[in-house]
């Protein structure tokens, strides 16, 4: 943690400062939040899990060791948030949520085609979770394999892979759209 | 469609892929702050475990081994509440805190279900709603390992979320979920139940 610019931010909030406490939040909650969102797609989903994050965050700080960024780390937490809390809720639910009928939902029928963007919204909310995130997190939201892979907790090499395989299947549902690429009509 | 046209689809997409609304960060800092700094202890130096899910996890975990025992779901001890009853320093402050959490969401819960319309609406059950489902988490969070409990715990997580999710104008459609999960899940009389146990605990 010594040679981590953040340190005596870390380390103010460590002795108690709230002042510090509300910098770190501030400068990191937004971008928290909207990661959280592009994964749930409810602001009131989104909202719970930004507070539970920046919760277990404060609590979790003394345990940070500097090997990642802050900013990183605080991400893993967020993603690991989410994704447990999205399992949970889905577990439980005795009937669908909004937010797992939307990502179920294939995209609605049209008198007029939807545009190549809108068609390809609708394609990563259908793919599956292990593939949809990866593809949230790099494609979307920019992080780099290394970051993803230390938020999702798996190797490198798997947060590859799953990314290929989310694009693959993305091309897969747009190349009849386009007309080009490819030949499999997704079902 | 290559490697490259989509790459450069994707990117462009994060302009109108799940575009979030200006989130509401003071809001969500209020409640970070209260639950991280005005805590009974210092969380940030027990980082494994927050204070109140501890008390919680105290007082709810003894209050199921009368509860459990009662509602038949076997003579299961409350073993993971044991070793931290003996390194607890000074367990009764907290008790009153964990009964608090579980009277306001018995009050809570019976408001709702008494307002079946969505007429009259308690003002801030939705705000008070959240709260208590932060504490819930928490007390989840903190490993409880008996499934009675659990399952108690985990089914007054839904009902708050319904809760939590309800617009502000309250459509009955909506009410009536919640209304439903808490008859089919029987969430009302195990609470009680629950409450009346643990009050009589010595």
């Amino acid at each position: 943690m010594d040679h981590n610019p953040e340190a005596g931010l870390i380390t103010r909030v460590l002795g108690g400062d709230r002042l510090a406490a509300r910098e770190l939040y501030d400068t990191h909650a937004r971008r928290v939040y909207r990661v959280i969102y592009r994964l749930v797609g409810d602001d009131v989903l989104a909202e719970e899990f930004t507070q539970d994050t920046f919760v277990k965050v404060f609590r979790g700080l003394a345990g940070f060791r500097g090997h990642s960024q802050l900013g990183t780390w605080i991400h893993s937490v967020a993603v690991t948030t989410t994704m447990n809390g999205l399992r949970t809720l889905r577990r439980r639910s005795t009937r669908e949520f909004a937010l797992e009928t939307a990502a179920d939902m294939p995209a609605p029928s049209r008198t007029v085609e939807p545009d190549l963007k809108d068609r390809l919204t609708a394609a990563i909310d259908a793919l599956p979770e292990k593939f949809r995130v990866p593809v949230v997190l790099h494609d979307i939201e920019g992080f780099t394999h290394a970051e993803i892979s230390s938020m999702l907790g798996v190797p490198e090499g798997t947060c590859k892979t799953r990314l290929m395989h989310g694009r693959a299947k993305l091309r897969q549902v747009l190349a009849p759209f386009q007309g080009v690429g490819g030949t499999e009509v997704p079902s | 469609m290559n490697e490259q046209e989509l790459e450069r689809l994707l990117r462009e997409s994060g302009d109108r892929y799940r575009i979030p609304p200006e989130p509401r960060l003071d809001a969500i800092w209020r409640r970070v702050e209260h639950a991280t700094f005005d805590a009974p202890a210092p969380v940030v130096r027990r980082p494994w475990l927050g204070p109140l899910a501890l008390a919680a996890t105290l007082v709810i975990g003894v209050g199921l081994g009368f509860g459990a025992s009662r509602l038949g779901f076997g003579s299961r001890s409350v073993e993971p509440a044991e070793p931290v009853v003996a390194s607890a320093p000074a367990p009764n402050p907290f008790v009153g805190v964990a009964g608090d959490y579980l009277q306001q969401t018995s009050a809570l819960l019976a408001a709702v279900s008494h307002d079946p319309s969505g007429d009259a609406f308690i003002p801030g059950a939705i705000d008070r709603a959240r709260e208590l489902l932060s504490t819930t988490r928490l007390v989840l969070d903190a490993g409880i390992t008996d499934p009675a409990l659990r399952d108690l715990l985990e089914d007054l997580e839904l009902v708050l979320v319904q809760i939590v999710r309800l617009p502000q104008n309250r459509p009955a459609a909506d009410a009536q979920l919640i209304n439903e999960t808490l008859d089919q899940r029987d969430v009302m009389p195990r609470l009680s139940l629950f409450l009346t146990n643990a009050s009589l605990a010595p």
